[in-house]
């Protein structure tokens, strides 16, 4: 079995969205907690700050879907402020 | 934020995971899972000072670790002993890491984060085990063979993207890039490469900027790359 078309095309996504410098999933976990204070503003009103962040995001599944789980937490008020 | 904790202490005997989970089961006296209010530097200053193990602050912190895990892995159909599992390991991993608080948020939000990357790193890792590690060497072995030369029937934009991957790429390179394209925990992938997840990360990256550039060399623009990757997003 070869690589795939459709990894093919994936992987051309990705390759898209690629940055010369990116952070990794530990720096994106040391910007976790700010950005969870500040989630609820609108993304503009963050500035440049995340930018890094969101990038991370929009390439790293694992990191996005622990963030979401814990963006829901928040919203539901189980986290301590 | 520095810390003065003594690693080697919060990490000693009562604070290994069997003996610790059988004090709890021991003595399940009731802990608020509502941290107490404390500034950031009272949180460390207390952790600084605490015992090892018997510290009501550990316990306190645990009980909000278990919260916090009860309602971040809640779609993850766990049981209460899957939780107190990884509310312990959670707690060792967050009292090495009290040097890498960066203070820009409060203690608590900061733990919860931790807890949740804890908890989800080690039941990716579980899942691969429980598999057999079996995405993982598939994409290793179609990685490491000649699976990627060019059929008769490929556009001439997918022949050079598989040549591409053949000629710039290094065996890791192309064996960790396949198997983050296949969803393989990098957990994983770093364990079998005998390597730790921000290397993954960066030999990952640093494969991404090698295609981009031996693509360019090959004549196959930016745009054409994303034409391709929009169709496949339509199928």
């Amino acid at each position: 079995m070869r690589i795939s078309k459709k990894e093919l095309q994936t992987l051309s996504t990705l390759l898209g969205m690629t940055e010369v410098v990116e952070i990794n999933c530990e720096e994106f976990l040391a910007m976790t907690p700010a950005y969870l204070e500040k989630f609820e503003l609108q993304e503009d009103s963050l500035g440049g700050k995340f930018k890094s962040f969101y990038h991370h995001l929009s390439i790293c599944p694992e990191c996005r879907e622990e963030l979401e789980a814990l963006c829901e937490a928040k919203r539901a008020g189980h986290l301590d402020a | 934020m520095g810390t003065g904790v003594d690693s080697s202490a919060l990490d000693g005997e009562r604070l290994r995971r069997g003996e610790l989970r059988r004090s709890r089961l021991r003595d399940r006296r009731p802990v608020s899972t509502r941290l107490t209010q404390r500034t950031n530097e009272e949180w460390i200053a207390a952790l600084s000072s605490a015992s090892p193990g018997s510290s009501s602050l550990v316990d306190e912190l645990t009980a909000y670790i278990r919260r916090v895990l009860g309602s971040t892995l809640k779609n993850k159909a766990l049981k209460s002993d899957d939780i107190e599992d990884l509310a312990q390991e959670s707690i060792l991993q967050l009292l090495r890491s009290l040097d890498s608080f960066r203070g820009d948020s409060a203690f608590s939000t900061w733990v919860a984060a931790v807890a949740t990357r804890t908890a989800y790193t080690e039941l990716r890792r579980r899942h691969a085990r429980e598999t057999n590690h079996a995405a993982y060497f598939q994409a290793q072995e179609d990685a490491l063979a000649e699976s990627t030369k060019s059929e008769g029937e490929d556009s001439d934009l997918v022949s050079k993207l598989y040549a591409t991957i053949d000629d710039s790429l290094t065996e890791k390179q192309r064996i960790a890039t396949l198997a983050l394209l296949r969803g393989v925990p990098t957990i994983e992938i770093a364990e079998q490469l005998g390597s730790n997840q921000n290397a993954v990360y960066k030999l990952v990256h640093d494969a991404r900027l090698r295609l981009r550039d031996a693509l360019e060399r090959r004549g196959v623009t930016a745009e054409a790359l994303d034409q391709f990757a929009v169709q496949g997003g339509q199928q």
